[in-house]
Parts: C-alpha cells; sequence; structure tokens
C-alpha cells in the first residue's frame, strides 16, 4: 500500500476561550459592585 | 606586515571575548527561563490545592484574585462543554462569557448557595443559555447566502422599485390632469367618489341632487375619461 504524506492535523483537545474574554471577565469583576436596598439590587459597574 | 599580524591579533582577542560573553549571556537566559518555569510550576499546584468553596468564600469577601483562579481552574472543561454543543468559538466565548458575568452578578449579591460543587452550577449556567441561545435561534433563523443558495429565490420583494414608483408617479399626474378636464358637476361627484371615498348617499346630499343624479354623473365622467383615454391613446398602466 502507497504511504500516505499528508501531514496529520492533531486536534486540540483542550478549548481554551479568548483571552480577551478573560480580561473582560476580570475587569468587570473588578469594575462591578451591587448595592442591596430592601428587594432592589443595585448594580454600579465602575468606568 | 607587522602591522597586520597585530590587526589580525587584536580582531581575534576581540573576539574571542565577545564569544564568552555571549555565551555567558545564553546561560544567564537559560536560567532565568527554568526558574520561571519552575516558579509557575510551585504557583499552580499550591493553588490547585485551594478547594472551589474556599475561593468562592474568598471571592464574595472582596478577594478578586480568586475569581481569576476559579476561571483559570475550570475554563478549559466549561468552554470544551460549551463548544462541544455549539461548535461555532465566537459563539461559545459569548456564552462563556455571559455565563461568567451570571457567576460574579449571583455571587457579588450574596445569593450563592454553598450546597453543591460550583463548577456543577456553573455548568448548568452555561447549559441554560446554551438552550436560550438555540431557542432565539429557532425563532429567528440566520440564513447565509453562498453560491450555491440564494434566499431570495424562495422570498419576493413584492415592494415596488424605483422605476415603478416614478410611472406611478407619472400615470397619476396623467389622470389627475385628465380629471380636471372633465365638466365641473361630473368632475366633483368623481373626486368625491373616488378620492374622498363617500358613499352615493352622502354625495348627493352635499351636491343638493338626488341619488339617481349623482349615479349618472359618475357615469358620464367614467365614459368621458375612457373617451379622451382611447381618443389620445394614453396609456396609464405600469
Amino acid at each position: 500500500m502507497a504511504k500516505l504524506y499528508s501531514k496529520e492535523t492533531v486536534a486540540n483537545t483542550r478549548m481554551l476561550p479568548k483571552k480577551e474574554t478573560i480580561n473582560f471577565l476580570l475587569n468587570y469583576s473588578k469594575a462591578l459592585k451591587i448595592i442591596k436596598l430592601g428587594n432592589f439590587n443595585f448594580e454600579l459597574v465602575a468606568n | 606586515m607587522f602591522i597586520k599580524k597585530s590587526l589580525c591579533y587584536i580582531w581575534l582577542l576581540f573576539n574571542e571575548n565577545l564569544t564568552v560573553a555571549y555565551r555567558e549571556k545564553l546561560l544567564l537566559e537559560k536560567t532565568l527561563r527554568f526558574f520561571n518555569s519552575k516558579l509557575k510550576e510551585i504557583f499552580m499546584a499550591t493553588t490547585n490545592q485551594i478547594p472551589d468553596a474556599l475561593l468562592v468564600k474568598s471571592y464574595i469577601a472582596g478577594d478578586e484574585n480568586a475569581i481569576g483562579l476559579l476561571i483559570n481552574r475550570h475554563q478549559s472543561k466549561i468552554y470544551g462543554f460549551i463548544y462541544s454543543k455549539l461548535a461555532d468559538r465566537d459563539i461559545a466565548d459569548d456564552i462563556f462569557q455571559d455565563t461568567f458575568i451570571k457567576v460574579i452578578k449571583n455571587l457579588k449579591s450574596n445569593t450563592y448557595n454553598e450546597e453543591g460543587k460550583f463548577l456543577t452550577w456553573v455548568m448548568r449556567i452555561s447549559h441554560n443559555l446554551i438552550v436560550d441561545h438555540y431557542r432565539k435561534n429557532k425563532k429567528m433563523p440566520m440564513l447565509r447566502e453562498t453560491e450555491e443558495f440564494s434566499i431570495f429565490s424562495i422570498l419576493k420583494d413584492s415592494s415596488q422599485n424605483i422605476e415603478g414608483k416614478i410611472i406611478t408617479e407619472i400615470i397619476e399626474k396623467d389622470l389627475q390632469k385628465l380629471v380636471n378636464e372633465l365638466p365641473k358637476d361630473q368632475k366633483e361627484v368623481l373626486i368625491m367618489r373616488i378620492y374622498q371615498d363617500l358613499s352615493f348617499n352622502e354625495i348627493a346630499e352635499l351636491t343638493g341632487v338626488s341619488i339617481n343624479t349623482a349615479l349618472g354623473r359618475m357615469r358620464y365622467a367614467l365614459l368621458n375619461l375612457r373617451k379622451v383615454i382611447e381618443k389620445n391613446k394614453i396609456i396609464l398602466t405600469n
């Protein structure tokens, strides 16, 4: 049987989100503040 | 000859020193890289030993690094799970982001109860968001045009194009001119009937004639219009 010289593509077994997504989440977490007033929750996102 | 020899000697000496310095630099870089990787391994080993519940507790208490460690620890599993359902990296990124936004909001508002496992909870949120995504897409599916398939072969746009609109405008103007040429009483009845949408009873009342007269005037108006159109061979169709 003839040899197959095509390059084997190795599937990326470790799927990871983009670095920008992670950075956004970390920054969002630092900027978010939730204040409870009675039955209401106020979300404040500091810029 | 002597100058040439001495120049050669100086050049060799200089190069040798350079080589030594260069070798030392390479060795230093290699050592630094080794220590860096070792430090990373130690850091990962120590942080991996901290249980999720403790990290969640410290995050709620205000430690922002805890959420970073949690995300780092579980990102592969959660993202892999989302991607396995969607097979699209961009949408999977969006769902991953939305999942953790919900997680962060829940933790910060102190509504999270450490009853079960943190990872199970996050996976459940991501699963629900995937279901929401499919439901939303089902209501309004997005079709991309390819070379073989165009959505316009199925969908029809029945609105007039600009050429049609211009022709319609010209026809209306011509018709108005023709109507203006009619005798006054016939023109009045025609305008009231066609443009103002009044019934013949109302027209008869307003013009102060009987309904039969109004009907007769309308009939003559139409006959006259037809005569003029045929005589002058006017085209009033689009």
